[in-house]
């Protein structure tokens, strides 16, 4: 679906990674995960095309996908100042106003927010103010504001940090959905590895030291010198699961240690 | 239920009106005491100070100065407007342009703008362009300020969230900047519209023949103490106005604030 080739970001003279290579295949649910500072955030950003790399490149299979890529940050970025309506309408209000500044939003869009309102079950909350809305509410509406640009790339920034333990369980079976019922690819960014497990078909791994890259399709824990690695997961496979927690922990332990072992002089 | 807007909408005249009702009976109670004390010439009886205020507004002498002062207050505010709005996006947006005019913006921002009045009568005259003026100086560098300072409190985030959704500048300014500088705005205009209003008054009592702050001088001057109090009256009605017009405004424009009252 998207190819990111030999990618490096830079803020400045500062090097966040580099080398990373990764592909996100469609339908399949990603986790990244990695130490706080290794660039996880910005991996989003890079995805959803609000920072440019400093090298390499993101191919998308099907180009025009470019244009419908969603990002949902970590508060979930409602604004405070729209209705929980308002806010899910706002993503079709700026594509109705790229086709001319005055024009009027059309119905259909309204009812498509009338739609997704009803479907994520926050049709109720439709004239509320984020304000007012508790952790999963929010979660919803974020959701649905993403859903209504239609996405093929839903990019999630830690979604369930914030919410409580039967919530969180609520929205990662929301989030399980995403593929099937909406068509949508969900990337998520979470440093709960129990999490990732759960809900991800796929895991990035990300090490803190920029590095080559290298990529292991495989259930071994890739290689423990790359910049990123990807571990395919077996959510639905409990022992599989426990002994698959266990190989990622170790694998991050590792690649910790031997950053650290590096940083010695 | 915390927000409901008809609900909110249907009760803010209702709410507002009440609460003036309250405020002025304890006006009305504070004049019967000065009347008490200072004697009943300088406070004439409340019921020929009604029958007077019920004259002056169906001769039309009343609404006449208010409608004058408001046009000076109106004209002065949109000028402010005009000028304070594209000069805060500019310091908000360019530090070059922070660094030229925030100098500039501190040396004038603390002066009491009245100290203007002699200089502005003396360059613009007499008429309505020295009192507009000193009603702009009055205003725009708290709009100044207070905007500028909200554009760069802005959360940056909001901006990638429009633009993550392929909005350009003109959506951020829609979706982000103008909803969110809102409250700072009225806010600013809240705070120097009460000061613009009483420098007004002052501006008004030197060599016109129209406003409000006419008015009353003039009834001082007459030594007619019912009409003086009429004026007043009429001043602070004014003032009711204006700050029920930006408390309008603010429902209107701010109605997410509503929950946090």
């Amino acid at each position: 679906m998207i190819h990111l080739r030999d990618v490096a970001l830079a803020y400045g003279t500062h090097t966040v990674f580099s080398g990373v290579d990764i592909r996100v295949e469609r339908g399949l649910i990603h986790a990244i995960i990695g130490p706080t500072g290794c660039g996880k955030t910005s991996m989003l950003m890079l995805m959803a095309g609000l920072l440019k790399p400093a090298t390499g490149s993101l191919v998308f299979e099907i180009e025009k996908d470019r244009n419908h890529v969603a990002l949902i940050p970590q508060d979930y970025g409602l604004f405070p100042w729209k209705t929980v309506g308002g806010n899910v309408l706002m993503g079709l209000e700026i594509a109705v106003a790229r086709q001319g500044v005055f024009r009027r939003v059309p119905a259909v869009a309204k009812a498509k927010t009338d739609l997704l309102l009803q479907e994520l079950r926050i049709h109720d909350l439709r004239d509320r103010w984020p304000l007012t809305l508790s952790g999963g509410q929010k979660q919803r509406t974020a959701i649905a504001r993403a859903l209504a640009v239609d996405p093929v790339l839903l990019l999630m920034d830690e979604p369930f940090s914030a919410l409580d333990a039967d919530i969180r369980e609520d929205m990662q079976n929301l989030l399980m959905e995403l593929p099937t019922t909406w068509g949508a690819t969900p990337v998520i960014v979470t440093h709960d590895i129990s999490e990732a497990l759960r809900v991800a078909d796929r895991l990035i791994l990300f090490r803190l030291q920029d590095n080559a890259h290298s990529i292991a399709n495989n259930s071994d824990g890739g290689s423990q010198d790359a910049a990123t690695f990807i571990v395919e997961c077996f959510p639905n496979e409990k022992t599989k699961k426990v002994e698959m927690e266990q190989k990622v922990r170790g694998a991050l332990r590792n690649a910790r240690d031997k950053d650290s072992s590096k940083a010695r002089p | 239920m915390t927000s409901g807007k008809p609900l909110d909408g249907a009760l803010f005249i209702p709410r507002f009106l009440l609460r003036t009702l309250l405020l002025a009976g304890v006006v009305l109670v504070f004049y019967q005491l000065l009347r008490l004390t200072a004697g009943p010439r300088l406070f004439p009886a409340l019921p020929l100070v009604a029958r007077r205020f019920s004259t002056l507004v169906l001769n039309g002498q009343l609404p006449y100065h208010i409608l004058v002062s408001a046009r000076r207050v109106f004209a002065g505010l949109f000028l402010s407007l005009l000028v304070a709005i594209p000069v805060a996006v500019a310091m908000s947006r360019f530090p070059k342009a922070d660094k030229i005019l925030s100098p500039l913006l501190y040396l004038v921002y603390p002066i009491p703008k009245v100290t203007f009045l002699p200089v502005l009568m003396l360059v613009l005259g007499l008429g309505d362009a020295s009192k507009i003026s000193m009603i702009f100086l009055i205003i725009v560098f708290q709009v100044i300020v207070s905007l500028r300072d909200a554009l760069r409190a802005l959360d940056r985030r909001a901006f990638q969230a429009v633009r993550a959704f392929g909005g350009g500048k003109l959506d951020v300014a829609r979706h982000v900047v103008i909803p969110a500088t809102m409250p700072a705005l009225l806010s600013a205009l809240r705070i120097s519209g009460g000061t613009a209003v009483a420098v007004l008054f002052i501006a008004e009592s030197f060599a016109t023949e129209d406003g409000m702050g006419f008015f009353i001088m003039d009834a001082w001057s007459r030594v007619s103490y019912a009409d003086l109090h009429c004026g007043v009256l009429a001043l602070s009605l004014f003032g009711l106005g204006l700050f029920g017009l930006i408390d309008l405004a603010e429902w209107w424009l701010c109605p997410w604030q509503k929950p946090m009252h």
